[in-house]
């Protein structure tokens, strides 16, 4: 499986001329800058693996760092949108100018979709990028209360739709809602986004929503859409993973701790994109995703070479579950509350299991680390559980209460895991 | 009603009576060739009930053509919402207006997802080329990032947003970057706005998506050109002057109404009497 761009002619072609944009590029000195340590008479060698390795990861932090207009490669009338990732809880937001790309309407076609209700985050534009299929989208916002689905489902059943896209958390959520409508087996097709799907949520959906086509599909905002795609042997097989289009993106893959490139064969790496086409507003060049990838198939059947399955984050910093979910500086917040008894040293594992009745529950594990001996794990426990704050505004108790989760469990936390993305502390896992 | 508007009006009532995607008009009496005046009149007020109690669609084209819309401003409604539609070419006229008027160069979105404005919000955006930012009504602190990171100079949202935005931004020294607000407010209700150093015009929508008029002082709507306004002391009747993927044919809203026809436009106030008795 090729790793480096190098070794593949049409793809070289296509990363010289994309360097060569954004190295002369009038409207934005951005890449000037971050790749000012590697410039050789102001352009990047790269003919060689070691020569691209070199070639600087660009992260989340870096892109941050600059504002927006300072890094649009285009004129500003060229620019459709600027949409924003991440900016919850505390985090910086990051706004990223966009173009649309693509046509996206050829998998949810091939898929069986027909009319589609999107329950996600942001504001989806997916009638723009999908209408040329001819079926036909409603959207609603990512409920931040549990009470959203009902209506959600209501409104599903009104639209006829007979598909849903959202994370695969939502999916299994409004499932009981779609039941209670009388339509759950009105729906043939799950796309699911913006979340990785588990084997148990996978499992869990083929038997909610009696065996539907399931299809994850794969993007970024910064990188202005989507370009993972699901085949025929997916959409048969119920399949969740994916193939990495290759017509907009180079995609590798890096050891997450380290930065070096590997080969997927037999391990997890962390996604790395480089834009293919010049004319975006902000081209990504040796981005990290964030996102941990698998080999599946190094050859798939369809012919469209290796199938990828998303694994989960190299920094996993929240949890969409139930009630708003939670992002890990919730959590740090409530171990924060309880420093008297525990340092700020600790691990979030979170689990899903299904139960009787086909109920997925979500259980959590908070591994600490005391400050002195014999604390009262149990006390720590519901001291955590009241203060965890969920994106619905109340509490991990609460949840409990309301049976949308199993009780907080504390433990002492032995043998931390492995530091994770750039050497930072990893505290939330998700098994 | 003037002879541009009773031909219009002849017209609607007839593509509606004669849909081939929607039976929702089929029962009106034929459409006589004189005295269409007093026809018009007699013809059976529509309500929301009666759109919800239809067994068959409510669009008036083909399914492809239009994006739905929902019927209710507030999601705790959804029991009693009808699904409506718009033609996906639609183009958000007050917006494009104020595009041009003010010369933007960005403008920011910030409605309740449910209400389906994005598209129509970045369909008009697009053609004007101005950068169009959607947001829902989340992410307070992300609003005022994006007017100082990203140049916006326009802003689409509702009143509630409006008072908090237009405060926190004059917190900061950014409100006078914003050259137009748009303010998007339920037909009968009356929007407390804030004081702002830009222009600003409230659209009233009778449904979410659907505007039926502007004003710049919340009360006195000058009635757009798509729409006929009739009023007694129940209510106000609007009918659709052209052939809206849902024609409203004297759709009903209950409550106090005030028109003043003058030659240019029609300026019209109303105060919706209660929800229950528009849903």
């Amino acid at each position: 499986m090729v790793t480096v761009p190098v070794q593949n002619q049409g793809v070289l072609q296509k990363l010289q001329e994309v360097f060569r944009q954004v190295l002369k590029n009038p409207h934005s000195d951005f890449y000037r800058k971050h790749l000012q340590g590697i410039l050789h008479g102001g352009a990047v060698q790269f003919h060689s693996p070691a020569e691209w390795a070199r070639v600087p990861l660009l992260t989340r932090d870096d892109i941050t760092s600059v504002s927006v207009h300072k890094r649009m490669f285009v004129p500003s009338d060229e620019v459709e949108t600027i949409r924003v990732s991440g900016g919850t809880s505390g985090r910086h937001p990051l706004l990223v100018p966009r173009k649309m790309f693509g046509d996206y309407s050829a998998l949810p076609h091939r898929a069986g979709v027909r009319r589609q209700a999107t329950v996600l985050n942001g504001l989806s534009l997916t009638e723009e990028s999908r209408r040329g299929d001819g079926s036909n989208y409603i959207m609603f916002s990512y409920p931040a209360k549990n009470e959203d689905l009902k209506n959600i489902a209501r409104l599903i059943r009104l639209f006829r739709a007979n598909s849903i896209c959202a994370y695969p958390s939502i999916l299994v959520s409004l499932a009981p809602h779609l039941e209670k409508e009388g339509i759950v087996r009105e729906i043939e097709v799950l796309e699911m986004s913006g979340e990785r799907c588990s084997p148990a949520q996978r499992t869990l959906l083929l038997k909610l929503y009696n065996n539907p086509v399931l299809f994850q599909n794969y993007g970024l905002i910064e990188a202005a859409g989507i370009f993972g795609e699901s085949c025929s042997v997916c959409l048969e097989g119920r399949l969740t993973s994916f193939h990495l289009q290759d017509s907009y993106f180079f995609s590798e893959f890096i050891d997450p701790d380290t930065g070096e490139s590997i080969d997927l064969s037999g391990r997890e790496g962390e996604l790395v994109i480089t834009s293919l086409e010049g004319g975006q507003p902000f081209p990504l060049i040796r981005y990290r995703t964030g996102d941990l990838f698998r080999l599946e198939e190094e050859s798939c059947a369809c012919g469209m070479g290796p199938r990828f399955e998303m694994t989960g984050r190299a920094a996993l910093d929240r949890v969409r579950a139930f009630d708003g979910g939670f992002h890990v500086v919730h959590l740090e917040n409530a171990v924060h509350g309880c420093r008297e008894y525990i340092t700020e040293d600790f691990e979030a594992h979170c689990y899903e299991r299904i139960e009787a009745g086909n109920q997925m529950r979500f259980s959590l594990e908070l591994r600490v680390t005391p400050r002195k001996e014999n604390i009262d794990l149990d006390m720590i426990a519901e001291r955590l559980s009241s203060a965890l704050e969920l994106g619905s505004g109340r509490t991990y108790a609460d949840a409990v209460r309301d049976a949308l989760c199993l009780p907080m469990r504390v433990v002492v936390l032995k043998n931390p895991t492995r530091r994770g993305y750039g050497g930072k502390h990893r505290h939330l896992f998700r098994h | 009603m003037n002879k541009k508007q009773e031909i219009a009006l002849r017209e609607v009532v007839v593509f509606a009576k004669t849909n081939v995607y929607s039976t929702l008009y089929h029962a009106l009496p034929e459409v006589p060739d004189d005295t269409f005046e007093e026809f018009f009149q007699k013809l059976p007020p529509l309500s929301v009930k009666k759109l919800r109690a239809h067994a068959g669609s409510l669009v008036h084209s083909a399914d492809t053509k239009v994006r739905y819309l929902l019927s209710e401003f507030d999601f705790k409604n959804m029991d009693k919402t009808v699904l409506l539609a718009q033609s996906v070419s639609a183009e958000w006229d007050i917006v494009a207006r104020e595009i041009k008027a003010h010369n933007i160069h960005s403008a920011l979105h910030i409605l309740p997802k449910h209400w389906q404005t994005g598209p129509m919000f970045y369909r008009t955006c697009r053609a004007h080329g101005v950068i169009s930012m959607p947001l829902t009504s989340a992410n307070e602190e992300t609003k005022v990032h994006f007017v100082k990171e990203a140049g916006v100079d326009m802003i689409v949202s509702t009143p509630e947003e409006v008072q908090w935005t237009a405060t926190r931004l004059r917190e900061l020294g950014l409100e006078e970057n914003i050259r137009s607000w748009v303010v998007i407010a339920p037909l009968g209700t009356v929007p407390d706005l804030p004081e702002v150093s830009g222009d600003m015009h409230v659209e009233h929508h009778v449904f979410p998506g659907i505007p039926l008029g502007v004003s710049t002082d919340g009360v006195n709507v000058r009635l757009s050109d798509e729409y006929f306004v009739e009023s007694d002391e129940k209510g106000i009747y609007i009918t659709s002057l052209e052939k809206h993927a849902v024609p409203f044919i004297r759709l009903f809203m209950p409550g106090h109404a005030e028109i003043k026809s003058t030659r240019q436009a029609c300026i019209f106030s109303f105060t919706l009497e209660n929800n229950e008795g528009r849903i």
